[in-house]
């Protein structure tokens, strides 16, 4: 067999542009693996905040009593209460500024564990509202594509080119970076007040509470009315 | 945004128009030019008017009206603004008037001319081309042209750098701050300002970059854009390096014309003021738009009425004696001065601004951070921008990652900065702020 030697290779534009396009390729993704293996490692490292809890919530609970909501539920539900109440073990699923889509990817991860006794649900008026990006922030659940299929319909809603773009270690842990350390480290002392999910909030209101008397009309996501029918119709399946 | 298909037509009579002006116009003699090119102008004109400033001039009238005690009888247009209109309507002009001139021949084949209007890389946001520099490439052959790829890959990953990870990151903070204005304070809103400048610029440079690297791949030349604008050391250097396209396409086909500086010191002033003052308008139908444009003509305006004295003064402080530190004074007044304006550009009504502007006086009030990350990421892909523009404007063969003699070298520092996109992009960003325009 006849051999090609480099400058030969060199001359010839289109195996030039090939052969250097694939060492840059190969640079890419061994850069990706490398840096995408890392973050991962110290994402589920997490001793705290809220990617640990999702994390916690999806592979570990074993609660009886279950909080899923945004906010309200994050800041408002102390699991205490719940249990000298109810007299189940509780655990607050909550997280800032998540829609009902992610507590339906949460919760279809924790059927696929046990099933708990009960759940509640905080969703407020607004929750089925049709908006713009409404779907970007389940980027929180990216970092468990790859190890959780449950929740990959989900994810996929963000946008078509989702499958493509997690073919990158990296971009499930995009803008994290710092999260990842700060969960890794004592450097936030606040992400340690959580008690079984529950994060309280010490600030004062001195305002109004603006209670809203009108209900404006909007324009319903069906998407999000599915998940919550998607929700009911799991619990029903399962006697929760 | 919205996809309405029947808009295509917008942009099908824009084409017709002027690619027959084009051909009439060399055809005729005489007066007779002069009518072709004012018919395809009014055309040209009268879309922008229709779609872009007709409810503006019809708000502003009711507005008059109201003042008189009277009712406003004209009613307002449902439509919406067609994308890159501006751009491509300006296009169009800068065709008929170099056809009228002499310095390009009328393009007789209809589908060359369309894509003269219509080439995709620059149709919704520019570089505003001329037909000397673009149609011809259109009648040439192209082969497989490594260099020419390479280098237009390089160029577009730039451009998605600028837009990832700085403009679309800077515009969490900038518009969560400009679009509450009334809840933040002075610190806060000097910090949203000066994001916004650089959020602009990364934003509508980012896009020129791909435009023209993608065009590059396939064979095109466009014209720059974008030349470090914020290393200008006045506002007439900036201009310079500012949206390049726009900057000579009002110099040419209307500064000028108009005279330019070879007229009496006030009506040459009057035509910085009137270019300027266009300018504004070109970018959207708003008073916040015109004030800035005005603003902008002020600068130059004055800078000439206080060149003197400026010199003087920096001959008074000894900064003559120290270049450097005079020319980071410099660069450093003219950031300011345009950074100043880009409040008007940003704000989203007149109100606004003069709420910015006032609150920024008093430099009050705690710094809004919602996320601390975020702060974070914006300075440290202003610190990457800094850096890279800085070594290729004061730097030039020095310190060379970036064009490294070693391939190695060179493609690992381009395979990072996909790296950093990947790790601090955005990647659910908005649009291009210069698609609305």
């Amino acid at each position: 067999m006849k051999k090609i030697k480099f400058s030969q290779i060199q001359q010839n534009s289109y195996l030039f542009f090939g052969l250097k396009f694939i060492i840059f390729l190969l640079i890419i993704v061994s850069l990706d693996s490398l840096i995408g293996s890392t973050l991962r490692y110290f994402y589920f490292k997490q001793d705290s905040g809220a990617e640990y809890g999702a994390t916690y919530v999806m592979e570990k609970t074993k609660e009886e009593l279950l909080i899923f909501g945004s906010s309200r539920a994050l800041h408002h539900y102390q699991p205490q209460v719940f249990e000298s109440r109810l007299g189940y073990t509780t655990y607050n699923a909550g997280r800032n500024g998540n829609p009902i889509l992610y507590h339906l990817a949460i919760f279809k991860s924790v059927l696929l564990r046990y099933k708990p006794k009960q759940i509640i649900l905080d969703i407020n008026i607004n929750e089925f509202q049709k908006m713009e990006g409404t779907y970007d922030v389940l980027s929180t659940l990216l970092p468990y594509y790859k190890h959780h299929p449950e929740v990959r319909p989900i994810i996929n809603l963000r946008s078509k080119f989702e499958k493509l773009k997690l073919y990158s270690q990296i971009y499930p842990y995009n803008s994290l970076i710092f999260t990842i350390a700060a969960g890794n480290t004592e450097f936030n002392k606040k992400r340690k007040e959580v008690s079984s999910g529950y994060m309280p909030l010490y600030n004062t209101w001195n305002k109004s509470l603006g209670l809203e008397k009108k209900i404006t009309a909007y324009e319903v996501d069906k998407i999000k009315v599915e998940a919550l029918n998607n929700i009911i119709n799991e619990c029903k399946l399962n006697n929760i | 945004m919205a996809f309405v298909p029947i808009y295509i037509l917008i942009l099908g009579f824009t084409i017709i128009i002027d690619y027959l002006a084009g051909i009439f116009i060399e055809s005729a003699e005489g007066s007779k030019r002069k009518i072709y090119l004012t018919v395809s102008l009014i055309a040209n004109i009268g879309v922008l008017a229709v779609f872009k400033y007709f409810n503006f001039l019809n708000q502003n009238y009711s507005f008059l009206m109201h003042g008189f005690g009277l009712n406003n009888p004209i009613p307002y247009l449902s439509i919406l603004l067609p994308v890159g209109l501006s751009f491509h309507t300006f296009q169009a002009m800068s065709y008929a008037i170099e056809v009228y001139r002499g310095n390009q021949k009328a393009e007789r084949h209809f589908g060359i001319y369309a894509l003269y209007v219509m080439f995709y890389p620059q149709l919704v946001a520019g570089p505003i081309e001329r037909p000397q520099n673009l149609l011809y490439q259109f009648r040439q052959k192209y082969n497989f042209d490594y260099s020419r790829i390479v280098s237009g890959l390089k160029l577009m990953l730039w451009g998605f750098f600028k837009k990832l990870v700085i403009a679309d990151r800077l515009a969490f903070y900038v518009n969560a701050v400009f679009n509450n204005v009334d809840q933040h304070g002075g610190l806060t809103l000097s910090l949203a300002t000066i994001f916004f400048a650089f959020q602009i610029y990364c934003d509508f440079s980012g896009y020129s970059d791909i435009a023209i690297g993608v065009a590059r791949i396939m064979g095109f030349d466009l014209m720059k854009n974008f030349n470090r604008p914020y290393f200008a050391k006045n506002v007439a250097e900036f201009w310079g390096r500012w949206h390049i396209s726009l900057s000579t396409w009002f110099k040419d086909y209307l500064y000028i014309p108009l005279g330019g500086n070879r007229v009496s010191v006030p009506k040459w002033y009057f035509n910085l003021f009137i270019v300027f003052l266009i300018s504004g308008l070109w970018h959207g139908a708003n008073w916040t738009y015109l004030v800035w444009g005005g603003l902008n003509g002020f600068y130059l305006i004055f800078a000439n009425l206080s060149q003197r004295f400026r010199e003087s003064l920096n001959h008074k402080l000894g900064l003559t004696k120290f270049p450097y530190l005079l020319k980071t004074c410099q660069i450093l007044s003219t950031f300011l001065l345009i950074t100043f304006a880009w409040i008007f550009f940003r704000a989203n009504t007149i109100n606004d601004a003069f709420t910015v502007i006032y609150k920024i006086t008093d430099f009050n009030g705690p710094l809004f951070i919602e996320n601390p990350s975020k702060l974070i990421f914006s300075f440290f892909g202003i610190a990457i921008l800094f850096l890279i523009e800085l070594k290729r404007e004061f730097y030039r063969g020095k310190f060379s990652l970036f064009d490294n003699q070693n391939w190695l070298v060179r493609n690992f520092m381009y395979a990072s900065l996909i790296i950093v996109i990947l790790l601090f992009g955005v990647f659910d960003g908005g649009q291009f702020i210069y698609f609305q325009f």
